[in-house]
């Protein structure tokens, strides 16, 4: 059962990271379209906070599949250095500090959409876009990163072979 | 009180990234905890509020569009077509085809903005050429390490937005102000190649043939990529886009640019996609990190009692910027660029204002101390991708870049002496409205 679960996961996180890429091509159709309406002349208000709530929205999205597929960057000058069940150790002593965190953003985040509902708060562009609209998606984003990184303390805890770090030929990407 | 501070801070932080937490959740953590020692304010909320004001702001859309952008470019035939186009006309230069790794390099970074993918992509292509005729290893490494580096330089540039999104700069007017030191940089590294093949004259016999038939044919291919370029920074500099804008079009002409070429195909389109949204994503986690780390640090005080003991201290400013390159250089042998910049900039920002710096200026001195540190071992990842590539170990590889490190060190020098090389171009292009 834990299997099916966890294929199952894995799909929501590489579907998550579809739709990331869709708003991603959106978001660049969404600005080349302002450009043309303003060489045209016509008046398109609030494109700026759309455009940013888009992006928003991709990133959060992206985040867990990155995750998942060791895409966030890591310094490995320690951890590295260990094999066996001392970086087991490790392993999970940083994905645990980092589950926490990521929980305590996301049940945050999800409480700011809640008030932003409650007290109605618009944005202050000429949109006027109910925050709560642009937020919820992050805040489900968060939620979903939140879970993917418990995924793989899970896993590291009870079925390491699939996350051994030794064995996955890891990916460090740099700007 | 703020001592213990700094040691609390500065403590758990490099506990958590020494233990290898994720960057990102490092800098969230290490805010928390400092916001609950200093502060009676809501952390969570706080936290909240501040990564989704970041993260949904305007001027981070430029962001994801210009990764994209690289992420595509990348994916097309274009070092091949720089190498075709360049080597003609570099082979009469003392130290000839060397001089194509740094050209390509530079013009490549301009396009990419990402320092390895540059040394990645200029190096399948350059390697093998220069290893055919002879090149020695120790300058095709070092050359190609040293020059990589520009694309953290060389607008668009992606860690210049990060620089520019922290601490609150016009990312346009960033872009002007890096351009013509990024150029004179580049010709730094010209020089000391020169430099070098002339004395080295007795012992540098490289194979001296290139092919030279089609010339014109090769200069041809070389255009669009250099109208890309010229669209994408010109749109900026001459006020008609900003930055996002200049970005989207920049997507745009890239996709033109790949079905020109023939590599646009469906695969390696959505790989760019997938590629540019997992850049991204890595990223932005750091920019939360920081976005909040820097609030929680504003809340203890840190940042400004920090400033007003330089400004007690009356360092001179040529002391502060020694200071500084040190300090950076040491972290850069630890930390990757982009999280050294928007990890100290919470505390070095209001530092470098009170000592009368002008931000331009400094953003291009921090890109280029990064740049230092990006070929400094043990963790440079110009030099991982260099080992990855030619299979030399890591010692080899970096005294290879040596020499360059010390170009970019002679050229923090002139920068600073000659500060007008950041900040005529930016005063010139925005003094028109």
């Amino acid at each position: 059962m834990w299997r099916s679960i966890s294929n199952g996961l894995e799909r929501v996180y590489t579907w998550s990271g579809y739709g990331a890429g869709a708003l991603l091509v959106f978001l660049c159709g969404l600005i080349l379209y302002s450009v043309l309406a303003r060489l045209l002349g016509l008046y398109l208000g609030g494109v700026n906070d759309i455009a940013g709530y888009v992006m928003a929205t991709s990133t959060f999205m992206a985040l867990s599949y990155t995750f998942r597929s060791n895409g966030h960057i890591r310094v490995g000058l320690i951890i590295q250095r260990f094999t066996g069940s001392t970086r087991r150790g490790l392993e999970i002593l940083c994905l645990s500090i980092m589950a926490g965190v990521i929980w305590y953003f996301a049940w945050y985040m999800g409480r700011l959409v809640y008030f932003t509902y409650i007290f109605g708060e618009r944005s202050e562009g000429a949109d006027a876009t109910p925050l709560w609209i642009p937020q919820t998606p992050v805040a489900m984003g968060s939620a979903l990163f939140a879970i993917a990184v418990t995924h793989s303390l899970i896993q590291a805890l009870f079925d390491y072979d699939t996350v051994d770090p030794e064995r996955a030929d890891g990916e460090a990407r740099e700007v | 009180m703020e001592i213990l501070a700094i040691v609390i801070f500065v403590g758990t932080l490099f506990l958590l990234l020494g233990l290898g937490v994720w960057v990102g959740a490092a800098l969230l953590t290490t805010a928390g905890l400092g916001m609950m020692l200093f502060t009676s304010r809501p952390i969570g909320d706080s936290m909240a509020l501040t990564i989704w004001s970041e993260q949904s702001s305007w001027t981070l859309t430029a962001l994801p569009l210009f990764i994209w952008m690289g992420e595509i470019l990348f994916r097309t035939k274009l070092s091949e077509t720089l190498f075709r186009g360049l080597a003609p006309f570099m082979k009469g230069l003392p130290g000839s085809l060397l001089h194509v790794n740094i050209g390509a390099s530079a013009v490549f970074a301009a396009i990419s903005g990402s320092s390895a993918a540059t040394v990645a992509t200029v190096g399948k292509m350059s390697i093998p050429e220069l290893r055919a005729r002879q090149y020695p290893e120790k300058m095709i490494i070092g050359t190609l390490s040293g020059a990589g580096t520009l694309g953290l330089l060389i607008p668009p540039s992606i860690a210049m937005i990060v620089f520019g999104v922290t601490v609150n700069e016009s990312i346009s007017k960033l872009f002007m102000a890096a351009l013509i030191p990024g150029l004179c940089l580049a010709l730094c590294m010209m020089v000391y190649v020169a430099c070098w093949a002339m004395i080295n004259k007795g012992t540098f016999n490289p194979v001296q043939e290139v092919d030279v038939s089609h010339i014109g044919r090769r200069l041809l291919d070389l255009l669009p990529v250099l109208l890309l370029i010229m669209g994408v920074i010109g749109s900026i500099y001459a006020g008609i886009a900003t930055a996002t804008e200049a970005a989207a079009l920049g997507v745009f002409g890239a996709i033109l640019l790949s079905a020109l070429q023939r590599t646009l195909t469906w695969p390696s389109l959505m790989e760019s996609i997938v590629g540019a949204i997992r850049t991204n994503a890595m990223i932005m986690l750091i920019l939360m990190g920081a976005g909040f780390l820097s609030l929680a640090m504003g809340f203890t005080g840190i940042p400004r009692a920090l400033a007003e003991g330089i400004e007690a201290w009356n360092l001179s400013p040529i002391m502060l910027i020694v200071i500084l390159t040190i300090f950076y250089i040491i972290l850069g042998c630890f930390l990757d660029g982009l999280s050294s910049i928007v990890l100290t900039m919470a505390v070095i920002e209001p530092m470098v204002r009170a000592a009368g710096f002008d931000m331009l200026w400094f953003g291009v001195y921090v890109m280029i101390v990064v740049e230092m540190a990006q070929i400094t071992p043990p963790i440079g990842f110009n030099l991982f991708v260099l080992q990855g590539m030619t299979g030399k170990d890591m010692g080899f590889i970096s005294r290879a870049s040596f020499p360059m490190f010390r170009v970019m060190g002679v050229f923090i020098v002139i920068l600073f002496m000659f500060p007008e090389l950041a900040t005529w171009l930016p005063e010139v292009l925005s003094r028109r409205d």
